[in-house]
């Protein structure tokens, strides 16, 4: 069961990217394919998948992993209703991805109810930057469709390769390797972070 | 015959790939290749980056598990706080004779093999990144372009680790334990050049 779970994975992984060309909404295919790119196409949403995906990854095998999905889900659903286009999230947005990839890279698996926390701020913060700037109604609609559909496949399959990766190699280094990898992650967003809010000049 | 034909080949490869390659022309570029160049060679070309960074992965060698593996994931979390400081301008003093300091500490470290408890080596280590980072965020060229050159900085500080490590694995066998200590004495003794300005 767990084999044919990461085939599919695996599978979705080859399906190639579109590009993010996704502030404007457009209808059909194209405005939702806008809309799954749009959940990757700044650095700030990139490192926050990136970095929420090992840290959920990391629980996918205890009890706690349907309903950090859920939080994550509800959350980005909220942040939709709740922001309009153009919001600053960036700065918010890194820091959510610095502390979910610090505590995947100090404490994996451990803490599910602040991981649980940091999964539900960084999917609000990913459902305010997903709303489109400009279109109709009904290329909003769909391009929201499509980030909804990204950001959560995106989620659910960083995830299920940590969570792959972990289950398949039991040398200790590849879990550290995971580890190490979330700490350069978190590394990197908090450098952002000091970018984003410093002063200029 | 198949040993000595395999190592032409490699031989051959490498040097093809050398003169195919063309000159890294990096420093302070425009656009993400740029910026990921600036930022990757900024820990890679600074000789006192290199010696500390290798030092850690030797140590951790040295240390054993967890440490082998806890120091390169404390490292660059605690270097991003000092590069956030950097970037802040919020003044850090001896910058340099921090950075050179931690060449000292840790070849001497390595040299005399010490089996420091995980929380004081995560502890010293951690004090040092804070050093590194600042200089890392405070010289960040202004026309890179900035996530390009932080990813390109936090992954070369983790590949140098990486060889540290590689290198440190050697102690396994009593001649690389030899090695890896000299190793130690070496890095030591630049980090006294750095600091005493002889280099």
């Amino acid at each position: 069961m767990t084999d044919r779970w990461h085939r599919w994975i695996w599978l979705l992984l080859a399906v190639p990217g579109t590009p993010a060309v996704a502030h404007d909404a457009s209808s059909g295919l194209r405005g939702l394919f806008a809309g799954v790119g749009h959940s990757f196409s700044t650095p700030s949403q990139v490192l926050c998948l990136l970095a929420l995906g090992l840290l959920a990854g990391g629980l996918v095998r205890s009890g706690w992993f349907p309903w950090l999905g859920g939080a994550s889900a509800a959350a980005f659903l909220a942040g939709l209703a709740a922001g309009h286009a153009g919001l600053p999230v960036d700065a918010p947005l890194f820091a959510a991805a610095f502390l979910a990839a610090a505590l995947a890279a100090l404490l994996p698996g451990r803490l599910p109810s602040v991981a649980m926390g940091l999964l539900a701020a960084g999917g609000f913060l990913l459902g305010i930057s997903a709303l489109p700037d400009s279109g109709t109604l009904v290329g909003k609609a769909v391009t929201i469709a499509g980030s909804v559909l990204g950001a959560g496949l995106g989620l659910v399959c960083i995830a299920a390769v940590a969570d792959a990766i972990t289950a398949r190699f039991a040398a200790p280094w590849v879990a550290m390797g995971l580890r190490v990898i979330a700490a350069w992650l978190g590394a990197i967003a908090l450098v952002m972070l000091a970018l984003t809010v410093a002063p200029a000049g | 015959m198949s040993q000595l034909s395999r190592f032409s080949r490699t031989a051959g490869l490498a040097v093809s790939t050398l003169l195919l390659a063309g000159p890294a022309l990096a420093h302070g570029g425009a656009g993400f290749g740029g910026g990921f160049g600036a930022g990757f060679t900024h820990p890679v070309l600074g000789w006192d980056h290199v010696a500390a960074m290798v030092a850690v992965g030797l140590w951790g060698a040295f240390l054993g598990k967890p440490a082998i593996w806890i120091l390169p994931v404390v490292f660059p979390l605690v270097m991003a706080v000092g590069a956030a400081m950097g970037i802040a301008g919020i003044p850090l003093p001896a910058v340099e004779p921090g950075i050179a300091m931690s060449a000292v500490v840790l070849g001497l470290m390595i040299l005399f093999a010490v089996r420091a408890p995980l929380w004081v080596a995560a502890t010293l280590v951690g004090v040092f990144a804070i050093f590194h980072g600042y200089a890392h965020g405070a010289e960040l060229p202004s026309t890179a372009n900035a996530f390009a050159f932080a990813v390109g900085f936090v992954l070369a500080t983790g590949l140098l680790h990486l060889c540290g490590i590689a290198l440190g694995l050697s102690i396994k066998w009593p001649a690389g334990r030899v090695a890896v200590r000299g190793a130690g004495a070496i890095i030591s003794l630049a980090g006294l050049a750095f600091l005493t300005g002889v280099a």
